[in-house]
């Protein structure tokens, strides 16, 4: 590539996170600094952290293509933004924070053990971070090497995929989640920048709105029905989307996670603020690239998109003078950075920490075994990148519906009600894994004509576990297995 | 509001898998009610301990009724895209996250879990 002020975008970049991995280095001594930064985070540093770590590659990369793709009917993926920061502090962030003075919490899973106190539980728990994480991870890996290899002008896939995970895995090895967390500060720093700029420069490009709705309306190719949020999506895809990635967030082990590295839970009293507004911010890239490729494809200033998943990178490259070029791709590899660490983080704790102690065998050394395990979850993240293609692209979308219909309803419910039992749990995180791997499978049977038109396989699961879980705490009788009494203070009546 | 909370979302998960599960149109929409309820529901659910404070019930009723009226708009509104998308980007996002907010940080009680 001929310009070289984005590739010093992107080497200004990674020697910023690699230096906050060094300095982090000798803030972490025990596994409460690798997993959860030592409690020692405040409410802004971790508001930023939660933001930058929820909105991965796919926010800056993919939403863009996708509302090429289908109009704003893509926008239900996001609007959910309006209720998901307070809902989340209010369901779970201050129970999961408070259960953390009493118990040692560093994952998600530890929070299932402790709350129903069942080893299958939080070993089922385990099992869907594990595999949930690996997949969120490669695809965040594979989108890490294809950017790199863009911006560097390599025609092969693999040095891209090496360079983009060593500054990946030096970070993260050295300095935990000291280091993810304030990595993801400067990255959700450098999103939020990049996104307001290239809203504005968007909406320039076109010409105000006026003149993108006009272009629009006009366009064979795009005609009125773009601009309908009904226009180019079943009422079923419309609103499965709004409730999975509404509902589903109380699953997120990347967003949970953050809550447990605060300093003490009055810190949360503006963590909806800062994490909301934050949040809606950034999407500002997805609507500004989203509505201005298509305009400026339908006014004739732009070749049709062969894929639109290059809408980001084409608008980029075609629209945008060198310098804020520059920090825009050091902002997409900050929003892809920001959730591949996170997930080193949280596979790495589900195979030395969730497991172990699931099978009833915590691990001795678990700082230098994390630091292991961290390298090892990379690797084979990379390796499945690299040799799947297409095929680790699609388990990484399947990963947020996994985390949602296996976590989501044994948290949300579950930490709110004292009467859930543990077999409600396991019945409800079983139902999510399995009905998400079998209804993954079954729509994608050309000779199955079911689900209906519209619904997509992620809703039926994300229904069927609360359902489970309502289902068996209805039928087991309340008595044994009762929290402990500080687990059932903090849960409530 | 734990109650009502808990209920609603008892309820409506059976409902909303059998609506996925038959289709068509008045499952949809019975969907779509449903699904922008569902989150307001939980944090009825998750705010138990201060479900005496009026202003929280307010703020959580008007961004209930807010989130009913946009849907049922949405539904209904056919070839005004301008208006369809104000009532998505207004009525199910910018107005609740800025109504939910405030409502956090107003009533956010330290004592409480």
């Amino acid at each position: 590539m001929d310009r070289p002020a984005i590739i010093l975008g992107v080497l200004g970049y990674f020697l910023i996170v690699l230096a906050i991995g060094v300095w982090a280095v000798g803030r972490t001594r025990s596994p409460s600094d690798f997993f959860i930064a030592g409690q020692r985070v405040g409410t802004f540093v971790a508001g930023l952290a939660t933001m930058s770590a929820a909105f991965s590659g796919f926010v800056f990369m993919g939403g863009p293509g996708l509302t090429y793709r289908m109009g704003v009917s893509a926008l239900w993926i996001v609007i959910p933004v309006g209720v998901t920061p307070a809902m989340l502090c209010w369901v779970l962030a201050k129970r999961l924070r408070s259960l953390g003075r009493t118990r040692e919490l560093f994952t998600v899973a530890d929070a299932i053990a402790v709350r129903f106190d069942s080893p299958a539980a939080s070993g089922l728990a385990a099992v869907a971070l594990a595999l949930g994480s690996l997949a969120y991870l490669g695809a965040q890996i594979l989108a890490l090497g294809i950017l790199l290899q863009v911006v560097f002008g390599w025609t092969a896939l693999g040095p891209a995929l090496v360079v983009g995970l060593l500054v990946l895995l030096t970070y993260s090895v050295l300095g935990g989640m000291v280091a993810g967390v304030y990595t993801d500060l400067v990255q959700g720093l450098f999103m939020i920048a990049a996104a307001a700029v290239v809203f504005v420069q968007a909406l320039r490009r076109v010409g105000g709105w006026t003149s993108l709705s006009e272009n629009l309306s006009r366009s064979e190719l795009f005609g009125e029905q773009f601009l309908e949020p009904l226009g180019r999506a079943p009422v079923m895809t419309a609103f499965g989307f709004f409730f999975v990635f509404g509902v589903g967030v109380l699953g997120q082990p990347h967003m949970l996670h953050k809550f447990y590295m605060l300093k003490d839970v009055t810190r949360l009293k503006w963590m909806p603020l800062i994490l909301g507004s934050s949040q809606a911010v950034c999407l500002l890239l997805w609507l500004g690239i989203g509505l201005a490729v298509p305009s400026l494809v339908a006014a004739g200033r732009m070749a049709p998109l062969a894929d639109p998943d290059r809408a980001t990178p084409t608008f980029i490259l075609a629209h945008l003078p060198d310098a804020l070029a520059g920090l825009v791709v050091a902002a997409v590899l900050s929003a892809i950075m920001s959730t591949a660490d996170s997930f080193l983080n949280i596979g790495a704790a589900a195979l030395v920490r969730d497991l172990p102690r699931a099978f009833g065998r915590p691990l001795r050394r678990e700082l230098l075994w994390a630091r292991v395990a961290v390298c090892g979850v990379g690797l084979a993240a990379a390796v499945l990148a690299y040799g799947s293609g297409d095929l680790i692209a699609l388990l990484g979308t399947l990963a947020f519906g996994t985390f949602a219909a296996a976590l989501a309803p044994s948290l949300a419910v579950g930490m709110n009600w004292r009467r859930v039992p543990a077999a409600a749990a396991i019945a409800s995180i079983a139902t999510g894994l399995i009905s998400t791997v079998v209804l993954q499978i079954v729509t994608r049977q050309t000779s199955i004509d079911w689900p209906p038109e519209g619904v997509r396989p992620e809703t039926i699961s994300l229904a069927a576990s609360f359902t489970a879980l309502f289902l068996v705490t209805a039928m087991v009788k309340p008595g044994p297995g009762e929290p402990a009494d500080d687990v059932a203070e903090v849960v409530g009546a | 509001m734990k109650r009502l909370g808990l209920v609603f979302v008892g309820i409506a998960s059976p409902v909303m898998l059998l609506a996925c599960v038959v289709g068509g149109p008045l499952a949809g929409r019975v969907f779509a009610l449903l699904a922008v309820l569902f989150p307001i529901a939980l944090i009825g659910l998750g705010t138990s301990r201060l479900s005496r404070r009026a202003g929280l019930r307010v703020a959580l009723a008007g961004v209930g009724l807010l989130s009913v009226a946009s849907t049922v708009g949405l539904l209904t509104l056919e070839g005004r895209p301008g208006l369809s998308l104000l009532l998505m980007i207004c009525g199910l996002g910018l107005v609740p996250l800025i109504v939910l907010v405030t409502a956090y940080a107003a009533t956010f009680d330290e004592a409480s879990r």
